[in-house]
């Protein structure tokens, strides 16, 4: 997380603290995205979703004193949103006369340390504002060129209104203005040097 | 899941779309977490007591199963401490400081039930619904206010 950041987190939940309605909902987008990911994991989704989420804000509410160290909040998140899903799926469990192995499943694997779950929260924040940094018409093609299966150029040319011939390199300016945004640019720059830390510990054995 | 995937344009693409369409937050989910903000203005007095402790979350039960499939929660703040069993239709509930109280049940609603502790601070209350849950308790002069629980 960068300074800057920490300190806009920080102010945020001053700002909630004090009764600052906006403060609160910033917080909530902001955060909001990484207790559906946490639910994800668990595979639960529609009302199980609410009702977890609907815990996590009301337990936030009361504990946003003790999380003025914005580094703390994301943590605090992911953790009080596990032990909520885990709640979740144990009670139902209870009242099933048969174990369901999705949930045991659920319970066993696919659990991230904290740790792993902030690197991860730090990327997807990443991704999201270099996403936001794009044009609506840039947004409109990159959502055309992720299709899955993929759509033909043809198609793709119709939908976005540009020749045939332009999507290739409209694409690879694209992924040049993704690469080179700030919000990225960091990251990615980070992840070389990780692999060449990892080349010279192969090469040190 | 390395981050090195992202040297691959097609990855770095798919998963910007996947995280902005991940990243829209149902309005339901906003409405709670307005209907949270709300209630935190309403009844802020008391000193919060935080869970320290929960059945349904304690690996060392299996299943977290209590003799009859109840639940032991335990709020504690400082020297004072909640202790409630869920069980059946009932609650029972237990205050430290041993000592006659008053304890509320609150729900997103407002106040479900309420009761007294007898003089060995033990109360009982109804079952509530499933949902979001706390607890209002005057005992020995001081206003505990209980961590939010969900009830299944």
């Amino acid at each position: 997380m960068e300074d800057d950041e920490a300190v806009e987190v920080g102010a945020l939940v001053e700002g909630a603290i004090e009764g600052d309605g906006d403060a609160w909902e910033a917080i909530v987008d902001r955060y909001g995205p990484l207790v559906m990911s946490v639910l994800a994991r668990f595979r639960l989704f529609g009302a199980d979703a609410e009702d977890i989420t609907q815990l996590v804000w009301l337990r936030l509410v009361e504990h946003l004193d003790q999380l003025r160290e914005p580094r703390a909040l994301p943590k605090w998140l992911i953790i009080i949103t596990r032990n909520e899903c885990i709640g979740l799926l144990r009670a139902r469990r209870r009242s099933e006369p048969v174990d369901r192995l999705d949930d045991i499943r659920a319970l066993g694997v696919d659990q991230p340390e904290p740790d792993e779950e902030l690197l991860r929260a730090e990327r997807r924040q990443a991704v999201l504002e270099a996403f936001t940094d794009l044009s609506d018409r840039q947004r409109a093609l990159l959502l055309l060129l992720v299709q899955d299966p993929p759509l033909s150029y043809a198609v793709i040319s119709e939908r976005a209104g540009i020749p045939i011939g332009s999507i290739g390199p409209t694409r690879a300016r694209l992924i040049r203005r993704l690469r080179s945004s700030p919000a990225l640019a960091g990251l990615l720059e980070s992840e070389r040097g990780g692999e060449e830390h990892d080349v010279q510990a192969v090469a040190g054995r | 899941m390395t981050s090195r995937q992202w040297q691959d344009d097609d990855r770095l693409l798919s998963e910007m779309v996947g995280e902005a369409e991940r990243a829209a937050l149902p309005d339901s989910i906003r409405r709670a977490a307005r209907r949270a903000f709300a209630g935190r203005a309403a009844g802020r007095s008391g000193v919060l007591a935080e869970i320290s402790y929960d059945s349904l979350l304690d690996v060392f039960r299996v299943r977290g199963e209590l003799p009859g499939g109840g639940r032991i929660l335990s709020f504690e703040a400082g020297d004072l401490s909640v202790e409630v069993e869920i069980l059946g239709e009932g609650v029972t509930g237990q205050l430290v400081p041993v000592a006659a109280g008053r304890v509320q049940m609150l729900t997103l609603d407002g106040v479900a039930a309420e009761t007294t502790a007898d003089a060995l601070g033990r109360f009982v209350l109804a079952r509530p619904d499933p949902g979001p849950v706390r607890f209002r308790c005057e005992v020995a002069g001081a206003v505990i206010l209980t961590d939010w629980v969900q009830i299944y």
